[in-house]
């Protein structure tokens, strides 16, 4: 059966990533879907409340079966279509995610959603991808080439000591996550790039 | 599992906060100058759907904050709504355009600044020589290139098509030497005759560069600079991790090459070496068809050609027709696999102008 909620994270991300960058390919979603997910943990959610997991693919990436399902009910349902190398929402997939926002269960994970949306204002699909590549977790995992839960007890304690220490630096303590992601992806970037450069 | 527990340097956030224009729109104007610098992000990514901008680009966004009576009384007269897709089309030159409280857009007839150029209740962006800033009141921030060899980082035209976008790439970037890493490759960048010694990892950087941030595949593998694996022949592997489809692309150069201190001519390559190139990737491809039966994979051969006629050691000057000999002529390929095999692309000859 299909996550409620991963079907209407696929609703949003994908009108989202529609609208602001015509499209969106399957990781592109994931990778929303999992900056969703590490948002809600910023905000003081424990990680059960997301609903559905992440784990991540040998090459570094976050995945989420329940995610992957719930795009492919999307497809099939006509709520998202193929455009070329892209998918993008429908007419259909749009009046849905109007009927959905409406629903209690989901007007909180709205401000997640968008929260990790509109860094797509401020970084291309692929600079957030490299940005979370340097995240400790995730590059571990990649050097490893394992797969492995992304929301293990070690990695979200280690995840909730550095959104505690954002949250000292940041100047802003207001509800708009975008503000706290951009810092976190603009910082992974540099640290990341300068780590490389020196290797 | 063991992740080493690292703790955030205090330096680099600062330096990221302090980067962050969300974060100084909110520190300046609060909540309304978020909102008003996502207006004009949002502009500014739908906008590079439909064109495009370049070196010579200069162009000026900016939403004021508050109210504006003389803004609305010259608008009439003065500027045009812009209806995406239709007011601005192919490649951008000069524009100021203003972003409305509503999210509409307007275009300032004749303008290449804002009308409230001396005013600091506004967010302003510009992008002059493919330098771009935001001024957030009275606070200038100059956006960090993240994407080397994007003129912008917002105004950015994402291809479906590889081809058409190694095409662009050859028309915007390669043609005239306008990237920064394609320069390094020549002995002289403003001499344009020959290329320095070993120019191919510079050629792959560049295009692996703007292939990043024009195209939307999950996984860019680059060969690094010391071929240290010959089991890994190709230069440029596209990857999309949740599909199967892949790209593959070797790229060769033809023309000459020159010792570092210009001494002597280190390689003269021609037709020949393209050919070489094409069988090599067609051997890579049926070697990855033999380890990876079910991925989707298309090869193409990108060949620089910074070939001029007649040139020599001696040679300080060149006329126009040595200049433009090879700019039309096409390299004849024996065997021809982009008709016989259906994962070869038409081979694409970037001519690159002295």
């Amino acid at each position: 059966m299909t996550s409620p909620q991963a079907y209407f994270d696929s609703l949003l991300l994908g009108s989202r990533l529609t609208q602001t960058v015509r499209g969106f390919s399957r990781s592109e979603l994931h990778l929303l879907a999992y900056a969703s997910c590490l948002l809600s943990l910023y905000g003081g959610k424990p990680v059960s409340d997301w609903e559905y997991e992440f784990s991540s693919t040998p090459s570094g990436l976050p995945f989420s079966k329940n995610l992957d399902d719930a795009l492919d009910y999307c497809i099939r349902i006509g709520d998202i279509t193929d455009h070329g190398e892209l998918l993008q929402i429908t007419s259909d997939g749009q009046t849905n995610l109007g009927i959905w926002k409406e629903h209690t269960i989901n007007q909180e994970r709205l401000a997640y959603l968008n929260g990790a949306a509109d860094c797509l204002l401020l970084f291309t699909p692929s600079v957030i991808r490299e940005a979370f590549a340097y995240e400790p977790a995730l590059a571990f995992i990649k050097r490893h080439a394992q797969t492995a839960w992304l929301f293990s007890d070690p990695i979200v304690d280690r995840l909730h000591d550095t959104f505690g220490e954002i949250r000292e630096l940041l100047p802003y303590q207001g509800s708009d996550l975008s503000l706290p992601l951009s810092a976190w992806l603009e910082y992974l970037l540099t640290i990341g790039r300068t780590h490389e450069h020196s290797n | 599992m063991s992740i080493a527990t690292r703790k955030i340097d205090t330096d680099v956030m600062h330096r990221a906060l302090a980067n962050q224009p969300l974060i100084k729109a909110q520190e300046v104007f609060g909540e309304e100058g978020v909102t008003r610098l996502k207006q004009l992000l949002n502009f500014l990514r739908i906008q590079g759907q439909f064109c495009r901008v370049n070196r010579k680009t200069q162009l000026t966004v900016f939403a004021p904050i508050g109210i504006h009576s003389e803004l609305d009384e010259k608008r009439l007269v003065q500027a045009e709504r812009i209806l995406n897709g239709k007011t601005i089309n192919g490649v951008l030159d000069l524009a100021a355009i203003e972003i409305r409280p509503d999210g509409t857009a307007f275009l300032w007839k004749g303008n290449v600044n804002s009308p409230l150029q001396n005013q600091t209740d506004a967010i302003v962006y510009s992008l002059v020589q493919e330098v771009e800033e935001f001024r957030i009141g009275e606070q200038c921030l100059t956006v960090d290139k993240f994407l080397p060899g994007a003129p912008s980082q917002f105004l950015l035209h994402h291809f479906d098509d590889l081809r058409e976008a190694l095409l662009d790439y050859g028309h915007s970037l390669a043609r005239h030497s306008t990237c920064p890493t394609l320069r390094e490759a020549w002995q002289d960048p403003d001499r344009r005759f020959w290329f320095g010694p070993g120019p191919e990892h510079r050629l792959r950087t560049s295009l692996s560069h703007y292939l990043r941030c024009c195209m939307r595949f999950d996984d860019y593998w680059v060969r690094p600079e010391q071929n240290i694996d010959e089991s890994h022949p190709i230069d440029i592997k596209l990857t999309a991790q949740m599909s199967t489809r892949e790209a593959l692309i070797e790229i060769k150069w033809i023309g000459k090459s020159r010792s570092g201190d210009g001494a002597r001519f280190t390689a003269n390559y021609g037709e020949s070496r393209a050919n070489k190139g094409a069988e090599q990737l067609a051997n890579y491809l049926d070697n990855h068809k033999r380890n990876s039966p079910a991925s989707d994979t298309l090869g193409y051969l990108v060949v620089f050609d910074c070939r001029r006629h007649g040139v020599k050691a001696s040679t300080k000057s060149l006329t126009a027709k040595q200049q433009c000999h090879f700019a039309t002529r096409e390299i004849t390929y024996n065997p021809d696999y982009h008709s016989t095999r259906s994962d070869f692309e038409k081979p694409i000859r970037l001519f690159l102008e002295a």
